[in-house]
Formats: C-alpha cells, sequence, structure tokens
C-alpha cells in the first residue's frame, strides 16, 4: 500500500444488507469522485464482515476482506445491478460464537461478542479516514454505532422497502417499483385468459411503499399493506366487482409480504432470527389467494373465481438499475464527498421532500419509516387515495414532511 | 364455409396472433370464423334456446376483431380446462341438469358426457370445420370430435413443449426467453450474496424448458422431471460450481415435475377435469436440502406464470402464424383429422391421434448428463433448430 501514504486521505465503502439495482452506480461516484479530489478507496468486501475479519498482518491474504478501487473496476461494475463489492448481515456488536474468525476465537468466547474494538484497530490498520457504509436501517445502525465511537462516518440509504427513515428515497426502490409494474402488467395476458384474480406478493417487510406507488401508477386494483390489517372479505367484495367490470373478467392485488388479515399475524417463513433479530416474512400471499378462493362465490352467483398467484419475490430486484436508481446513486455518491470535503461527518445522504440534503445520521436508529394510512391509504377501498397532489414531492407519498 | 377456433388449457404467448393469421387468412378466402370461448366451455355451455347464449359463448371474428389481438400474448377468446367428455356433477350447465336433480351435490363425482350436444351445437351454429388450439388435454377432446365424424384441425401450443408428435408447440420459445432473463437477472442478488440460487421453472412432467433454458442461460446445474435426482450429489456439485467461481455463487434450474431419487413429485390442489393437479414446490424443497447439507444460504424463485407472462417473442410469432397457414392449407385441400406439425424442423401434419398415443419427454441419453445434473450437446450437426 506504498501509494496510500501519498494521497490526500484514504475512504473505505462497503455495502450491506440486501443487495439493490444501483449499488454498483454508488460505489462507482464515490470512487471517481474520490480518486479525482485525490483520495484513495478501498472496497470493504461484503457489508461489515469484511472489516471484522480482516487480519492485521501486510504479509495475509486479505483479498476477501478488502480491495483497493480503480476507476477500471468500478467503470466496468458500474452499470449492473447487485454490489461487486458483495454484502452479508453482519453486525459486529453482535456476533455469535460460531461467527467470530478463526484468528478472534481466543479473544471473544461469550454466546454473543461486541467486535468494535477490532473493527476499529482493522479500520485504523488500512488507514480508513473515512467510511461510506450503503444500507439499509440495519447496516446503518451499525454506522451510528462507528459513529458514537469516533469514526467519522457519512452513510448513503439504499433498501428496495423505501424504509429508511429521514429520507424520502432509498437506492434501489424505483427499478423495484419498475419491475413490479412490467411484470405486473405482463401476467395479465395470463390472469385475463382465464378470468382469474391475480395476486402477486411483493417484497417490502414492514412498510408497504413497494405495493402502493405500483398500484398507484396502474398496476393494480388494489393493494394490502403492512400498516393497515384489512379484512379479506372486503378485498375479496372489491376484486369481485373491479373483476366484474373489466371486460376481460380479471383484477389484480399486490399483497405486501408483511401484510396480515384483521385479527391475524404476520407471516414468517424461518423462525430464525438474522444477526438484526429479523425473520424472514413471506406466505401471505399464499393465504390471500387460498382465501380469495373460498370466498369468491359469494361476490359471483355462487362460482369459485381461481387465482393466478405469483411471487414476484427477487425478480424485483434482479437485473441492472433504472434511470432513478443510476441517477440517485451518482447523486449520492457525490453529496457523501461533498461532506467529506467539507469535512463534516455523522450524517446521512438524504432527499427530502424532493431535494437532495443530509440529515444526522443517528436518524436510522431513532425512528421507524411507514406509509402514512391515514393521508394515503383508502382504508375503505384498499388502495391509494388519488388526491392532494400539488407540491408533493416526485415519489408522492415518500417523504415524512 | 364456417370456420370455428378455440383456445384451451394454459394460456401461452401465441396464441393471439395464432387466432389473427387463421382469421385473415380464412376471411380473404372467402370463409366466416367465429371464435369459441373459453376452450371447450363455450360449445358446451351454448344454449340453443337462449338468444342471449350465443354473445356469451362466441364471438364472431373478421379483420377489425384482431386487428391488434397479436401484439399480447394470452388468449382474448379465453381458455378453460373444459373437457365436454367428462364433466362433473357440480360443472353441468343448469339447463342442461337433469329437471329431477336441479341441485349438483359436491361429492357427485360422476363425470358425465357431452359429446352429443356439442356436435348438436356445432350443426345448430352452421360450423364446418374447427381449430382448436391446445396441448394434449384440449387436443384430445378435438380428437374425440373427430372420431364422431367431426372435421377438425389441432394446432399444438404448450410452454412444457409436452405434446406428443411435434418437435414444437406455440409458447416453448417464449417461455424459455423469460426463463433465460429471469435467470440472468437473478445472478446479480445470487453473486451479491455469495449465495446457491435454485431456480423452479414450470415444465409439468417433462423436463425441456429447465434443460433449454439452463443450457441457453449457462447455469450450473439443470434438473428435470426425467431424473431423479441425489440432493447430496447436486450440493456436492454446486458447492464445487461456487468455490471455482470467482464471484462466488451458483445457479441451479429445476423443473416443477421433478423428484429426489426414492422421492416423489410435489403436487397440491384439486384435480382438474383431465385428471391433473398442480405441481411445485421441489424448488423449495431442494433449497432448504441444499441449505442443510452444504449450510449455504439459498436464494429460491420460481418464475412461475412469469413463463408465460408478455407478448409472444419473434419464434412464436414466426410458429403461431405458420402454423395457423398451415392449418388452413388443409382445409383448403379439404384434409382434416390432422395435427399441424413441426418434425425434423420442417412443417408437416401427422394424424390427431398421434397425440394421446405417446407423451413426449426430454431424450436424456442424448442431451442430458445423469451424473453432472446438466445438458449435454454433442452431435449437433443434422438435429433441428430446438436439437429435436
Amino acid at each position: 500500500m506504498a501509494n496510500i501514504q501519498k494521497s490526500k486521505g484514504v475512504i473505505g465503502i462497503l455495502t450491506g444488507g440486501g443487495d439493490v439495482p444501483g449499488l454498483n452506480p454508488a460505489i462507482r461516484a464515490v470512487t471517481i469522485r474520490a480518486i479525482r479530489e485525490g483520495y484513495t478507496v478501498i472496497g470493504l468486501r461484503r457489508g461489515w464482515a469484511g472489516i471484522t475479519e480482516l487480519v492485521r498482518d501486510s504479509k495475509a491474504d486479505n483479498s476477501l476482506n478488502y480491495q483497493v478501487l480503480t476507476e477500471e473496476v468500478v467503470n466496468k461494475a458500474g452499470r449492473t445491478g447487485g454490489t461487486f463489492l458483495h454484502s452479508s448481515r453482519t453486525r459486529p456488536s453482535h456476533m455469535r460464537k460460531d461467527d467470530i474468525p478463526e484468528h478472534l476465537r481466543n479473544a471473544y468466547h461469550d454466546e454473543i461478542n461486541d467486535l468494535t474494538p477490532e473493527v476499529i484497530k482493522n479500520l485504523e490498520f488500512l488507514g480508513i479516514e473515512h467510511l461510506i457504509p450503503i444500507g439499509g436501517d440495519d447496516t446503518l445502525s451499525y454506522g451510528v454505532r462507528l459513529y458514537q465511537e469516533g469514526v467519522r462516518v457519512v452513510a448513503i440509504p439504499k433498501t428496495m422497502d423505501n424504509d429508511v427513515p429521514g429520507t424520502d428515497y432509498c437506492i434501489g426502490f424505483s427499478t423495484c417499483v419498475t419491475r413490479t409494474i412490467q411484470m405486473t402488467n405482463s401476467l395479465r395476458t395470463s390472469a385475463g385468459s382465464h378470468e382469474r384474480f391475480l395476486v402477486l406478493e411483493v417484497f417490502g417487510r414492514y412498510a408497504g411503499f413497494t405495493a402502493m406507488l405500483p398500484t398507484m401508477a396502474g398496476a393494480a386494483n388494489r393493494c394490502v399493506i403492512p400498516e393497515h390489517k384489512f379484512d379479506v372479505e372486503l378485498l375479496t367484495q372489491l376484486l369481485a366487482e373491479d373483476r366484474f367490470k373489466n371486460p376481460s373478467r380479471y383484477s389484480v392485488v399486490l399483497v405486501s409480504e408483511g401484510a396480515t388479515f384483521a385479527g391475524g399475524e404476520m407471516v414468517f417463513k424461518e423462525a430464525e432470527l438474522d444477526a438484526y433479530g429479523h425473520a424472514k416474512l413471506g406466505g401471505i400471499g399464499d393465504m390471500v389467494s387460498a382465501k380469495l378462493k373460498e370466498l369468491s362465490p359469494k361476490y359471483n352467483n355462487g362460482k369459485r373465481i381461481n387465482v393466478i398467484n405469483q411471487k414476484l419475490g427477487y425478480l424485483v430486484r434482479g437485473g441492472d438499475p433504472d434511470a432513478i436508481d443510476s441517477i440517485v446513486p451518482m447523486a449520492y455518491g457525490n453529496l457523501a464527498l461533498d461532506l467529506i470535503l467539507n469535512k463534516i461527518d455523522g450524517r446521512l445522504v438524504v432527499l427530502k421532500n424532493g431535494r437532495y440534503d443530509n440529515v444526522p445520521i443517528t436518524v436510522v436508529t431513532n425512528t421507524k419509516k411507514f406509509v402514512n394510512v391515514k393521508e394515503f391509504y383508502n382504508t375503505e377501498r384498499l388502495r391509494p387515495y388519488y388526491k392532494s397532489f400539488e407540491m408533493k414531492p416526485l415519489m408522492i407519498m415518500t417523504s415524512e414532511g | 364455409m364456417k370456420i370455428a377456433v378455440l383456445t384451451g388449457g394454459g394460456d401461452v404467448p401465441g396464441l393471439n396472433p395464432c387466432i389473427k393469421a387463421v382469421v385473415n387468412r380464412a376471411v380473404r378466402q372467402g370463409h366466416e370464423v367465429i371464435g369459441v370461448r373459453r376452450g371447450w366451455g363455450g360449445l358446451l355451455h351454448f344454449n340453443r334456446d337462449d338468444p342471449e347464449s350465443f354473445d356469451k359463448n362466441f364471438i364472431k371474428l373478421d379483420n377489425q376483431v384482431v386487428r391488434t389481438i397479436d401484439r399480447t400474448g394470452g388468449t382474448f377468446l379465453h381458455t378453460s380446462r373444459t373437457h365436454p367428455g367428462k364433466v362433473r356433477a357440480k360443472n353441468v350447465p343448469p339447463f342442461l341438469r337433469d329437471p329431477d336433480h336441479p341441485q349438483a351435490e359436491e361429492e357427485d363425482t360422476r363425470l358425465r358426457d357431452f359429446t352429443p350436444h356439442v356436435l348438436a351445437n356445432l350443426e345448430h351454429l352452421g360450423i364446418e370445420r374447427l381449430i382448436p388450439i391446445g396441448g394434449d388435454d384440449t387436443l384430445s377432446y378435438g380428437e374425440r370430435l373427430h372420431s364422431e365424424g367431426f372435421p377438425v384441425i389441432a394446432i399444438p401450443k404448450t410452454m412444457d413443449n409436452d405434446v406428443y408428435g411435434t418437435d414444437y408447440c406455440i409458447g416453448f420459445s417464449t417461455a424459455v426467453t423469460r426463463s433465460v432473463l429471469f435467470i440472468n437477472q437473478l445472478r446479480t442478488s445470487t453473486g451479491s450474496h455469495e449465495r446457491i440460487a435454485v431456480v423452479e421453472l414450470f415444465g409439468r412432467n417433462s423436463g425441456e424448458t429447465s434443460l433449454i433454458s439452463a443450457y441457453l442461460s449457462g447455469v450450473d446445474r439443470a434438473i428435470i422431471s426425467e431424473v431423479p435426482f441425489d440432493p447430496e450429489k447436486l450440493a456436492e456439485l454446486v458447492l464445487e460450481d461456487k468455490r471455482t467461481n470467482p464471484s462466488n455463487y451458483a445457479m441451479v434450474t429445476i423443473s416443477e415435475g421433478a423428484h429426489m431419487v426414492g422421492g416423489k413429485v410435489v403436487e397440491y390442489g384439486e384435480q382438474d377435469a383431465y385428471g391433473h393437479r398442480k405441481l411445485g414446490g421441489i424448488g423449495e424443497i431442494t433449497g432448504e436440502a441444499l441449505k442443510k447439507i452444504t449450510g449455504q444460504n439459498i436464494i429460491n424463485q420460481r418464475v412461475g406464470y412469469l413463463m408465460r407472462s408478455g407478448a409472444p417473442d419473434a419464434l412464436d410469432l414466426m410458429v403461431a402464424m405458420n402454423y395457423a397457414h398451415l392449418a388452413m392449407d388443409l382445409i383448403e385441400n379439404e384434409v382434416s383429422g390432422r395435427m399441424v406439425a413441426l418434425r425434423d424442423g420442417t412443417y408437416t401434419h401427422i394424424p390427431m391421434s398421434t397425440v394421446t398415443s405417446g407423451v413426449k419427454r426430454v431424450d436424456v441419453d442424448e442431451l442430458y448428463d445423469k451424473k453432472a445434473y446438466r445438458p449435454k450437446i454433442r452431435h449437433v450437426l443434422g438435429k433441428p433448430m430446438f436439437l429435436y
């Protein structure tokens, strides 16, 4: 690392949590701008795992833990989806015994271990003075921790769920909406040919934005979201009406994976929790489909209405970023560099009421972001309200005001 | 002459362009075309004594009606899995019920044959030729009508490409095109998390969609319905694939009809009129097995209905339109009881009875490596475009 000493400083960058299209463009933007400004950029691999597992020995092979980024490397990856640095849900402050790296096993042997002291020493070892974590609220919550320990952190929000508090927009959301609209529309021919209900389960965790925005854009007749426990009888009735009014005799509902029946509980797929204490959601689409089938005769002259049931799943975050997820990462990356050049840290770069801005990074651990049901979701019609658009920012319902 | 056309079974992209080509050609030659709605359902549910019944079950087709239909997938005539030769008591149209027992009983599982009613309807409407477009189930009832003396020309479609007697069925190419697209889109997620992806594909008991999609997208392994697999062996192979991939991930396609050595095909739901239940779920089971054996995390995704979503690709437009013209050529030549087909890469036609005389499956010895669980493509010279 001979040339590192000569540079203006070293910036570390990492991506954590679920992959989304737009991460690679963000890494690209940060790297190119930083190099132009005279910095060296180190890509920390696999979320927080690389910097946790690093071996502080100049002779050790740390190629799985970090790589020095060049324009050539980031230009090649910068157009594609996912993250070429890889990702993980590793949380260094809560490391299970089995997940402790080999060389640290003697020092850490509790059931749950805080490896933050190692992380800080590792950052020093690499000469990293500024850290740019790109992630959702879980990944960034550990960024908050490091900031509180004195590390200079500027964070970039990403999630396809768009649920990071403090920002209108998280990288990956637009591509997710784009894919949802496109796939929903292309499934219409199947739903129409068979005159069925089309039930599509979409990722989104505890927030309903991924179901709301595509519905608003005309991809579905109705949507059910985690923020409002819905009456499946009402949903059946509405969808049967929608189907009857449609000359092609089908109707479409988007179901957030975190949606719940009135009186029901969230449907978890796996009992096992990840390092951040979250279980995998999923399965509500199957349950809604079964219920719709069962209740449909009541609203269709005694005849059952069949269902086409499809989980869009990982496909909403597959492939290359769309236009918004190419533009926003570029802006967020440069915004982060602006802050570093101005010697400001402890911030999260954001879009706030439609404009680029930055807020204290602690916002990610202080609040939660959900759909404002009262303002945007019509609980009687099970779909968004279509009113009061004036002066709303681009994504309408994603600003916290 | 009055020609009727209908689409039955699962929808696929290519049905609409096929209907359009039949209509335009027929109209040009001075024929009349009637579209039967909902597969064989329209002919079963048509009540000759009810003046409103015609519009519910048929639509007169002309150049204007079909002008824009070819731009979309699916079938604008709608479809069903109705089999007029085997109708369950609860599905009997009210006007055909026994006046002494008008209320169908749910547990009454007897099957009734309404073929005389269907033939009377065809005669009543003055229909002289029938073109059913469907898979082996839909076409098996076409063969029945043919054996009753009604002139039928069949057009094969299924995204599974499993109609016996033809190399190609409308919808297969788009299903493969979509599968390859989605598989490649899943690479970024799988790679980002350094996981093993298990992608389950429709295909019923034929492994062709898994085999050809795997071959074309270059995924590491393909599990097909025809060859039971050993999850331990598969785990060993994909771990090695993952290790040798610089992005540290591996991908497997799996037919919905696949099963483990000593295991069973995973089915769910109730039987349809043709006695089939839905398949699917083996991908998830395999994913769980791989996770247990390898300790690696898994991305499980069913491409499912997305394989047959959207507009037809170029090949499905091509074959759908050519099949339509071939069918019209046969009608012009006063030939019937035939199914149009592609054989050895050439358009041809075969007796309709061929459809029910065998089952079409992957030629495992020729195209699949049973030890490595992946396509084995050799000796391409002289093979037709889709390799068989």
